[in-house]
């Protein structure tokens, strides 16, 4: 990137062809993670988010990192989306089974404040939903929030849950089933 | 579909909405990776057909720093790859005035419509949240290109976004502006205190100057990169005169010139956009039934974030859309809110928002509207934002300034 003002020199003018030779397959593969990346980012941040994970971003740094190892996983960009989105579940997964077993080492922390803007654009009735949302098991919250948010299908939340598209139906079942009874029972 | 899928959908989305990422994010997964990420330079040159007239200084060393500019170069590079991950895009909107003969300088390949991963997106509106581009820091702004795809009537297509949330919608004049449409050299995006004439331009134009009615010639700025497949050009000359901008090639030749005579500020209703159907939900009481949208600003020093939507009065008719407002100061004191009603029936509504040290006047603009700035009576300027969300019928102004002392609102289209 650069700034050019009308009195710095001329730059110079377009690479000629011989620039073409230097592609390589590896480079080619860092460049579609990189389209890839600016595609579906924040959505996977957002996803890490939505499943509870402590820092989303570094779920979605950390799924897209290994996608660059893997050289030659681009050849279907479709397969790549669901191995980050796959990823990212399973990472967020793991990180929160991970909080779990800390936390019962640590002394309880005390509840975050809700910020002031936390407050205006949280009314009480997301809160519930939400609250609700977060006390549903892992492999259920993940499937109501894939089916919902990100508006997978069911062979799609199957193949980023790793799991059969009847156990997907079951989930987000069994979910909503759950979901509709606490918000009741709030009622 | 039932209640309950509903208020999961929506309150899914709200909360998706706070999470932010950050700039850095590119870098640090390269950096975790162990890789840096993105084409040598001679493989973004060769596929990036935008990249004629730029400087060859952006080797391999720069592409770590620059990575994100080098993923959105490779947008065009990997055109088939990226046709399951963007969207409908069209790239055409971007470089369809350059020179269809010349191959290296052609548009690339258009992107074509998502896989299944895109299957339901139309229920995730946004307006500026789909960027297709780097991000890249301009005169004091970040500039992106957005997929959009609003409920505003034909505004949907890429848009040129800026983090003083204005926006460029693809199509004719009634819309506004697209990034550069069909046939443009170069096209004037908005007016910044400070900052002047800016806008997007092929990126042949190597130079802008502002030929100034009195024969002084001003010289401005010209932002090429690898990363953005137009050039972004600001010329900061005294906007009470007339003036021709010229924009120039490497080679000294004028590209193509611009006339600015001096126009009076637009109204901010001109040509509004029909309200859709009254489906929005009262805004305070019962929750948020449509998406809010955040609007940060920051005022001689005073940070401050403001909420948006738009809403139906409990029990109203038709006629009882109302923009309502929460701000406050970032980790200052509560928030405040406020409501304007009354908004179909078409009138200029404005109010405002006290918030202490600052405070903030707010209303509803027309699409062609894209500048908003309150002039006080010692000169003093304050750039206002332009607020947009899911399902607003209008954009939204939003200009903070000490609202106790007299002011005026000047709003501009890109005619300014």
């Amino acid at each position: 990137m650069e700034i050019l003002d009308a009195r710095s020199p001329a730059p110079p003018g377009p690479p000629g062809p011989s620039a073409s030779s230097a592609s390589s397959a590896s480079s080619a593969d860092d460049a579609a993670v990189a389209v890839l990346f600016q595609a579906r980012y924040q959505e996977m941040v957002r996803l890490a988010g939505l499943l509870g994970a402590d820092d989303p971003e570094d779920v979605a740094q950390e799924a897209f990192a290994r996608l660059l190892r893997r050289h030659g996983s681009l050849r279907d960009t479709e397969a790549a989306a669901g191995y980050v989105r796959a990823t990212v579940c399973n990472l967020t997964r793991n990180r929160r089974r991970h909080l779990r077993v800390a936390s019962l080492r640590a002394p309880a922390a005390p509840p975050d404040a809700a910020s002031s803007e936390q407050v205006a654009i949280f009314r009480e009735e997301h809160r519930e939903v939400l609250a609700a949302l977060s006390r549903l098991p892992a492999r259920r919250r993940e499937a109501i929030v894939l089916r919902y948010w990100l508006e997978l299908s069911e062979s799609e939340i199957a193949a980023a849950m790793g799991v059969s598209t009847g156990t997907v139906k079951s989930q987000v079942s069994r979910g909503l089933a759950a979901l509709g009874r606490a918000l009741e029972g709030q009622a | 579909m039932n209640d309950l899928e509903d208020r999961l959908r929506t309150a899914l989305r709200a909360q998706a909405e706070e999470f932010t990422v950050s700039p850095e994010a590119w870098r640090r997964t390269t950096d975790r990776a162990g890789t840096r990420a993105g084409a040598p330079a001679g493989t973004r040159r060769r596929l990036l057909p935008f990249a004629s007239g730029i400087s060859g200084s952006g080797g391999r060393g720069r592409a770590g720093r620059f990575a994100p500019l080098a993923a959105a170069a490779a947008v065009v590079a990997l055109a088939v790859a990226t046709a399951a991950v963007a969207g409908t895009g069209s790239w055409h909107d971007l470089v369809s005035s350059r020179p269809a003969a010349a191959p290296k300088d052609g548009p690339p390949t258009p992107i074509g419509r998502g896989g299944p991963g895109s299957r339901g997106r139309e229920a995730i509106e946004q307006t500026c949240d789909s960027p297709v581009s780097a991000v890249v820091s301009f005169a004091g702004m970040s500039v992106w290109i957005s997929r959009s795809h609003s409920t505003l009537a034909g505004l949907t297509g890429l848009r040129l976004c800026d983090s003083h949330g204005r926006w460029s919608a693809p199509g004719g004049a009634a819309s506004g502006p697209a990034v550069l449409p069909h046939g443009s050299l170069a096209l004037p995006r908005g007016v910044d205190p400070g900052l002047g004439l800016w806008g997007s331009a092929i990126t042949s134009v190597t130079s802008v100057t502002a030929d100034l009615a009195n024969g002084r010639k001003i010289a401005g700025q010209v932002l090429l990169d690898h990363g953005f497949p137009v050039a972004l050009w600001e010329v900061n000359y005294p906007l009470n005169d007339s003036a021709v901008i010229v924009f120039g090639n490497a080679a000294g030749q004028v590209v193509t010139t611009l006339n600015r005579p001096v126009t009076p500020p637009v109204n901010p209703l001109l040509h509004p956009t029909a309200l859709p159907p009254a489906d929005a939900g009262p805004c305070v009481g019962n929750g948020w039934n449509s998406a809010a949208a955040r609007a940060p600003q920051t005022v001689d020093g005073h940070q401050t974030w403001t909420y948006v939507q738009f809403g139906r009065a409990a029990g109203g008719g038709a006629n009882s859309l109302s923009l309502c407002a929460t701000a406050g100061l970032l980790n200052g004191s509560t928030g405040y809110s406020t409501t304007l009603p009354g908004l179909a029936a078409g009138q200029l509504a404005a109010g405002e928002l006290d918030l202490g040290p600052t405070s903030s006047a707010m209303g509803i603009a027309a699409p062609a509207v894209t500048s908003v700035t309150a002039v006080l009576a010692d000169g003093k300027t304050y750039a206002g934002v332009f607020v947009h969300g899911r399902g607003f019928p209008y954009q939204v102004w939003l200009v903070s300034y000490p609202t106790t002392e007299a002011a005026t609102l000047l709003f501009r289209d890109v005619a300014w």
